[in-house]
Formats: structure tokens, sequence, C-alpha cells
């Protein structure tokens, strides 16, 4: 992958709009600063027993913080706060690596450029930090567990938690990479998804 | 005499290094300007010749060290122009000056004093006087600036009154290179009874400094953007102002006589240097501004003067092509200005404006609100990017920065 870090896929996540803005009748809603540079992103969530079923941001920020925004929101659907903390925990783990081979989270290599540039990496965790600030903000409960090292096995050491990330892809992905969609399923509480 | 920029170049061995790299333009000088040979050789000269500590010892090291040490002091003092170099506090940088004035000085006020400060401020011009104000229940009152940044010389009679202390304001500022009318508002605070400081942080690599015509009680500066090294500063003051002042920190070196029960203090400038102080960066900074002195200060005025009008030229270019998506902060062409142009592009972050500059073009600049967020506020920015010259710069610097620009013109619309 080019080490370009405006290559096209990530242009194009940031010019994605559609959880752009605010909903009506959020359960839950946070804003995160990057004091550093001042990039401030705002968040409001809806849920369904404490997992998000709708997201939307509103990103004061650079081209980073927007497409990063735009890319959880994708993933975000069926998340709650422990999966959405083990998934920040894997990407934020991913980026401070510095074995080029440490897998990033499934459909995350669009950010691997990033990598290299580590003050550019709040940059991108702050769309997954204020979200956690929201739903922390219901009473959301983390885990405690290490962050896992492959996405596609499990995300912690319970299997309550497993989880697929690549279960499924966005037909109408900008890119050739291909985010996760996941699957609301509350009513199936052993999986995520 | 014509200055000649390949000859200055030539002595800082970071361009050198990365002259084979053919892509280096370094722009961010009004945070850290680049270093000199002389002054790298100074350190190191001190530090395999003459370190040890200052003041105390007997041994041959330790007078070589204190003689450096207080020599270096001497090369301040006359770069400043003054002639008592007793005067000549050596601090950490103009943030630790800034503080121990707002500490010490600020130690005798009492509720209902004022500080006058302007929009224009560095946060670390802004802050220590919230915290007094938090200390001490001192009132904060703000000189306004233009739309230019300059700070408002109609509002300045009105702002400074017989409860203001102290002024305390930018010599320029570090955002939109605005230079201050001291002259102006020293006349108006000496004659209501208030002190004046001023940060000379980014005016005091364009010198020569002449503290005692500014006028100005207490004069602040970093090492690190006077082609000196980090981890060192000065803070100027009248001895009068020093002798008043209490001392901020206490320990070693700043005392008179001690017992169980008081201590008396040495006189300045030992009394505001508890401790051992950064001697080798002393050592270097004694070096920088004699160097910096003795350099063709016109002749670099001219040549960065001229730069920066090529910059705002080429931007003004650049906005006819590209529906004037870019605006520049700070006076207009040819007014008077410090060489530096913090800009804010239409629909683009400064950061992936700094990136792509640095990835794409070897420029190196400086993007966000420059530790001046409320001034950031006042021209209705989140933040903005920033070109800042030094004498090493160049032309072929100047064209990398608007081939970049246009170039992030493009990316991020």
């Amino acid at each position: 992958m080019s080490n370009d870090m405006y290559h096209d896929p990530i242009i194009a996540w940031s010019k994605r709009k559609e959880h752009m803005g605010t909903l009506q009748n959020a359960d839950c809603r946070a804003t995160e600063n990057n004091p550093l540079c001042g990039d401030r992103i705002s968040v409001e969530i809806k849920l369904h027993f404490s997992r998000i079923t709708e997201i939307a941001f509103h990103v004061r920020g650079c081209i980073l913080a927007k497409a990063s925004a735009a890319h959880l929101a994708f993933l975000a659907e069926g998340l709650d706060l422990e999966a959405l903390g083990q998934l920040r925990k894997f990407f934020g783990k991913a980026l401070k690596s510095k074995d080029e081979a440490f897998p990033f989270p499934e459909n995350h290599d669009i950010f691997n450029p990033v990598r290299s540039r580590k003050s550019r990496h709040s940059c991108v965790l702050l769309p997954y930090d204020a979200a956690m600030q929201a739903l922390r903000s219901v009473g959301g409960e983390e885990s405690h567990y290490e962050p896992i090292q492959s996405i596609g096995r499990t995300i912690s050491k319970s299997s309550f938690h497993d989880v697929h990330l690549n279960a499924l892809t966005l037909p109408d992905h900008p890119t050739a990479c291909t985010p996760a969609v996941p699957v609301k399923n509350p009513s199936s509480p052993n999986r995520l998804f | 005499m014509i200055f000649d920029v390949d000859h200055i170049q030539r002595q800082f061995a970071i361009i050198r290094h990365y002259a084979s790299e053919g892509r280096f333009h370094y722009l961010d000088n009004a945070a850290t300007a680049q270093i000199p040979d002389c002054v790298l050789a100074a350190m190191t000269t001190h530090d395999t010749r003459a370190r040890a500590n200052v003041k105390r010892g007997i041994h041959r090291l330790a007078q070589e060290a204190t003689d450096a040490f207080e020599n270096a002091r001497d090369q301040i003092a006359k770069y400043l122009g003054i002639e008592n170099s007793d005067e000549v506090i050596f601090t950490s940088g103009a943030t630790a000056g800034i503080n121990v004035i707002a500490q010490g000085f600020g130690q005798s006020l009492k509720p209902g004093d004022e500080i006058v400060l302007s929009q224009a401020e560095h946060h670390s011009n802004l802050v220590p006087w919230q915290m007094l104000k938090q200390r001490k229940g001192v009132r904060l009152r703000f000189l306004p600036v233009d739309e230019n940044g300059v700070i408002d010389l109609s509002r300045v009679e009105a702002s400074i009154t017989p409860a203001t202390k102290l002024v305390a304001v930018t010599h320029a500022s570090n955002v939109t290179g605005a230079v201050t009318d001291v002259a102006a508002i020293r006349k108006i605070a000496h004659e209501r009874g208030a002190k004046l400081m001023l940060d000379g942080a980014q005016m005091a690599p364009h010198g020569p400094l002449d503290l005692p015509g500014l006028g100005a009680d207490f004069y602040v500066f970093s090492g690190h953007k006077t082609y000196g090294p980090s981890g060192v500063g000065i803070l100027w003051g009248r001895m009068e102002s020093l002798e008043q002042m209490p001392p901020t920190f206490g320990g070693g070196e700043m005392v008179g006589h001690v017992t169980y029960e008081k201590t008396s203090y040495a006189a300045p400038p030992r009394k505001f240097e508890a401790g051992t102080p950064p001697i080798t960066q002393a050592v270097g900074l004694g070096v920088a501004l004699e160097w910096l002195g003795n350099q063709d200060l016109p002749g670099i005025h001219n040549h960065l003067n001229g730069l920066t009008d090529r910059i705002m030229a080429g931007m003004a270019q650049l906005n006819n092509t590209y529906d004037n998506r870019i605006r520049i902060l700070g006076p207009p062409r040819g007014a008077q200005r410090l060489p530096l142009i913090s800009f804010a592009v239409k629909d683009a972050h400064p950061h992936d404006i700094c990136q792509i500059m640095n990835d794409r073009h070897g420029v190196a600049l400086r993007g966000g609100h420059h530790c001046a967020e409320p001034l950031h506020e006042i021209f209705d920015l989140d933040g903005t990017t920033r070109a800042s010259l030094g004498m090493f710069n160049g032309q072929e610097d100047v064209d990398a920065l608007l081939n970049g620009l246009e170039d992030c013109l493009k990316i991020l619309d």
C-alpha cells in the first residue's frame, strides 16, 4: 500500500456524509477535543439494549479525523461499549506498533500510512474516543481484557464477545477496501452481530 | 554589501546534511530556528574543555566554566544593548521568564489591581496571568487588535488605568507577524505608574535590540528561536525592577545568608538563578547572539522581507486561480511585519496542509492555533498554517512552499 496518507480511499471516506450531522432523540452524546490541534468531534448515538443502532458525527477537524469518523460510523452499528473499546484498543495498538507486520483491525488497512506519523494517531482515534465517551455517559461497561491481536478471530477472551468484523461488506464502499458492517442482532446475546 | 544566503546556509550543519536529499525547506523558524556550527562547536568545546558547575568551585574547570557562563551573560547583554549584564537572567525560556515575573512581581498585587495584556498573546503570556488572577484576584484587561492583528492603539489610553500595575504584551505576534508599537504603549503605561513587560520571543531573532531605547521594564525571549540551543532563555529587567521583585525559586546560589529560620537573598542576577543553571546552553546562547549580532542584519531584513513579499504575492496569485481560498493573517504586503505568514485555506485543515507539504514537498510548516487559541477565535478560525522564515531560507524554499500550496489546493478541495 502506498505510504501517501492522502490516498484516494482516505479522501473518499473523508467526504462521506451519510453519518455526519445530528440525530433526533439521541440516547447519548459526547464531544471530544484534541487540545494539541484544536480538533473537535461531537457524536450522537441511538441505542438498543446498550448497542449502537444509529450514530452521527460532527467533525471539526482534518481529513484523517473526518475519514475515521465516517469509517467508524459504518462499523459502529451493533457495537456496545465493550466491543467498541476493544476495537479502539486494537486500532491504537496497531497504530503504535513499530512492527510493520502487526495487523490492523479488519478493514482498517487504509489507515496504515498513519502508523509512521505518530502526531496524527490522535486524529484517527478521536472519533472512537468520542463514541466511547458517549456510551460511558449512559453507563456502558468496558472490558479490561487485553486487545486482540487479530480481528477475524476473537475480540476478547470470552466467547460471549466473539466478533467477526469481516462478516459482511459494504456494497457501495468508495474504495477497494471493504469496511465491515456489523449486523444488528440484539436477540442473539452470545454474539455481537 | 550584498547579502549572501549561500554563505549563511553553509554555516548550518543540518542544511548541509539534508542538502543531498534535495528537498529540505525548513519554514518553522518561529517555533525553533536551526543552529549554526559555531554555536554547536562552542557547546561541544565547553563540555569537552570546561564542564563543571559554576560559581562554587575553586578548581580549574569550575573557574573556566564560571568564566564561560559569565562571558555568555556579557555577550547577551551586548546584543540587547544594555550596559549592566547583571540585569540578564538565565531562565529555561521565554515561558519561564514570564512565569518568574507573574509569580515574583505578582506576589505584591492585591484584588482589584489590573494586568493589561493584548488579544494577540501567546498562551505563555496569558495563562500565567490567569493563574495569578486565581491566586490574587487581580483583573485582566485586554488591548484589542484590529483586523490585521495589530494592537489597536486607539484603545490603549482607555485600557490602561491607575489600577494597572503591569502591561505585558508581545513585541511581535507569533501568528500575525504584527509588530507592536511599543513607544505608544510604554508612554501611557509609565504615565499611569505601570511597568511594561515585552514578550520578545518572536522579535529577538530579528534584532538588533535596544532594550534601553525600547523603555520596557522587563523583556523575555528564548534561545531556541534565536539560533541558539533549547532549554535556555533570558529574562531581562531594569535593575530597580529586579531588586524590587521577590525571587520565584528558592535554593542554592540565590541566597545571601541562610539560617534555619530565614534567608536573605543575593542581588540580581543570582537572586533569580536558583540551582545549577543551564550552563552549556547559556554558553551556546551567548555565542549565538554574538554571531547573530555580527551578521549583516539590515541585509538579512531586506532578504527576509523580500521572501515574505514573494510568498504573499504568490498566494495572491494562487487566489486568482483558486477562488480566493487562501486567507492571509496579519498586516498587508508592504506593511511592517515579521517574516512569518499564517494563512487559512478554505475547506482545508492546517494539519492536512502541513502533512502534504512535508510528505510531498519537503516543506516544514506549523499548523494549528500556534498556542494562540483566543486570537484564532477572534479571526473566527479553528487554526492556521504558518510559514516562518530564518536567515538561511532562500527563494527555493519560497518556491517549494508555493508549489506545495497549489498541490494542497488541488487535493484538499
